[in-house]
């Protein structure tokens, strides 16, 4: 692959699945976090 | 609600949507787009239309849904008036339409995965098999079986959604993922990988460029669809909206990145000389013609092709399921018992699917009369939050407790955006069909593919719309 390609689709890739694994472990922790507080409830 | 009528928890909810949101459009659709429009230079605009047309919408949808509790008819009178329900319904009747001739794609998905599992395929001339089965017994046959299964499904509610999507969609996510590792292990596939990420920025100035990368977001997200809207309607009474939009946006177009990989680097491995032939023969010639001459040239090629089928298929049907339940729910909201309007679409999509599965020219006619009508439905989401008044609609709706990400002051100008998005690309494509086709040629409304066509159906079904709910607010029809 060309450095150019390479470094679009790291780019790429990160953004776009990085985002989706980012903001899947946010989801994951507030709704762990959202289970706690209504058992303690 | 009773729980039998929610999701049962945020990640069975998240995988229907996303199993409603991952169809043909990203796995057939996305890599013919991409590979017709410069490569990796596309990308760039279409990531930027994921943060600013998908998401956006899938917001609005996610939150009108869960805060209306209705349909896109009902959830539009609610928001701003009665009188401007035409207009959910308009949203509705799109993706019914488009329900009409999907259920036939889903059905040659099936035909092919049957195709590719008995050795029918691929046969010596590419396009044989496809010539003889398009438009014929066979493909309303196959029509018929799917938008059955649609309705099995749909007639157990939406627990039986959810229950389907948790094994569907992870299945398809690893078929995919097997598919892609075979692809980038190919000679010669960094070939395809080099074109997918490649990116040209003198192109950026191209205006078509952009305008197709809004339209594929449109296509593969789902966004304003009305599909997001009538699943949120299921969604527990504490339930996220903000977050869980972002997030089906990211992960959906994750599985388009995902089919690119695997689509474009087995063209440029197995037929890099073919491949502007391949990209240009259209989403159906891609994917019934070549895909299966594709698979010939690779060591057990049948059983990829199977599985590549079977992925295409899990994808496709899950769509159409969705599809059902909205245009179901609408039923639902009339007041009429969920069983008998389950019944009752599934007779009108088997009927209403026929003439698209017998003619190659009305499934293309309804195609682009019905994808091009998903721009109006995201005109009119975005309508009825600047005029309930987008900061009010976020301290309303999107604010409470329960969301997880909070919207700032910059909400209100992002939907405005969004509108002016929409203005902007209708205003566009009516002007470019106009002076490509001339005026003559592009008014003639009996054409397959025409302004004038479009501007006809369009035509009539707003100003039945429009004259239903004047009828309605009168209390003289439901």
């Amino acid at each position: 692959m060309t450095d150019q390609a390479t470094i679009t689709m790291l780019l790429l890739l990160g953004a776009v699945w990085g985002g989706f694994l980012f903001l899947l472990g946010y989801a994951l922790r507030r709704e762990a976090h959202k289970k706690s507080e209504q058992q303690r409830d | 609600m009773s729980k039998a009528e929610t999701f049962s928890s945020r990640w069975g909810m998240m995988l229907a949507m996303l199993s409603m949101a991952v169809g043909t459009g990203n796995i057939w659709r996305f890599p013919r787009i991409v590979a017709t429009n410069d490569g990796g230079t596309f990308l760039i605009p279409w990531f930027i239309f994921l943060l600013l047309w998908s998401i956006p919408l899938l917001m609005i949808e996610f939150t009108l849904g869960k805060s209306m509790r209705a349909g896109p008819i009902d959830a539009f009178g609610k928001l701003i008036g009665s009188r401007f329900r035409w207009m959910g319904l308009w949203v509705a009747f799109t993706a019914t339409a488009i329900m009409f001739y999907y259920s036939v794609v889903t059905g040659w998905c099936l035909r092919f995965l049957i195709a590719s599992v008995t050795g029918e395929i691929p046969d010596a001339v590419p396009g044989t098999f496809w010539g003889a089965f398009e438009g014929s017994g066979q493909a309303v046959g196959t029509h018929l079986i799917m938008v059955a299964a649609a309705v099995a499904l749909v007639y157990h509610g939406v627990r039986g959604i959810e229950r389907v999507a948790r094994i569907l969609l992870p299945a398809l996510i690893v078929l995919l993922i097997v598919l892609v590792i075979r692809a980038v292990t190919l000679p010669d596939a960094h070939r395809g990988l080099n074109f997918l990420f490649t990116v040209n920025w003198s192109d950026l100035a191209n205006a078509e460029l952009w305008l197709q990368a809004l339209t594929q977001n449109a296509w593969d997200t789902g966004a304003g669809w009305g599909l997001v809207l009538v699943y949120a309607i299921y969604a527990r009474a504490r339930e996220d909206t903000t977050l869980n939009a972002a997030l089906l946006g990211f992960g959906n177009n994750s599985i388009s990145l995902l089919a690119g990989i695997l689509v474009l680097t087995t063209i440029f491995s197995i037929q890099p000389d073919a491949a502007t032939d391949i990209v240009g023969a259209g989403n159906n010639g891609l994917t019934f013609i070549w895909v299966p001459q594709l698979f010939a040239h690779i060591p057990a090629g049948n059983v990829f092709m199977a599985v590549f089928f079977l992925a295409l298929l899990f994808a496709a049907f899950t769509s159409l399921v969705s599809l059902v339940e909205l245009a179901t729910r609408v039923l639902v909201d009339r007041r009429i018992p969920r069983r008998r309007a389950v019944l009752f679409v599934g007779g009108a999509g088997m009927l209403f699917g026929l003439p698209s599965a017998l003619s190659p020219a009305f499934f293309n006619n309804q195609d682009a009369v019905w994808g091009i009508g998903l721009l109006l439905s995201g005109l009119f989401f975005t309508f009825a939050v600047l005029k309930y008044g987008a900061r009010r609609f976020r301290i309303d709706f999107m604010s409470g407790g329960d969301s997880d990400l909070r919207m700032g002051r910059w909400w209100r100008y992002l939907v405005g955006f969004v509108f002016l998005e929409a203005i902007v690309l209708l205003l566009w494509w009516l002007s470019q069909t106009l002076s490509s086709e001339g005026w003559m040629q592009s008014l003639n409304p009996l054409s397959e593919w025409s302004l004038g066509t479009v501007l006809l159906q369009w035509g009539v079904l707003l100003v039945l719309f429009i004259w239903w709910n004047r009828r309605a607010d009168r209390g003289k029809i439901i």
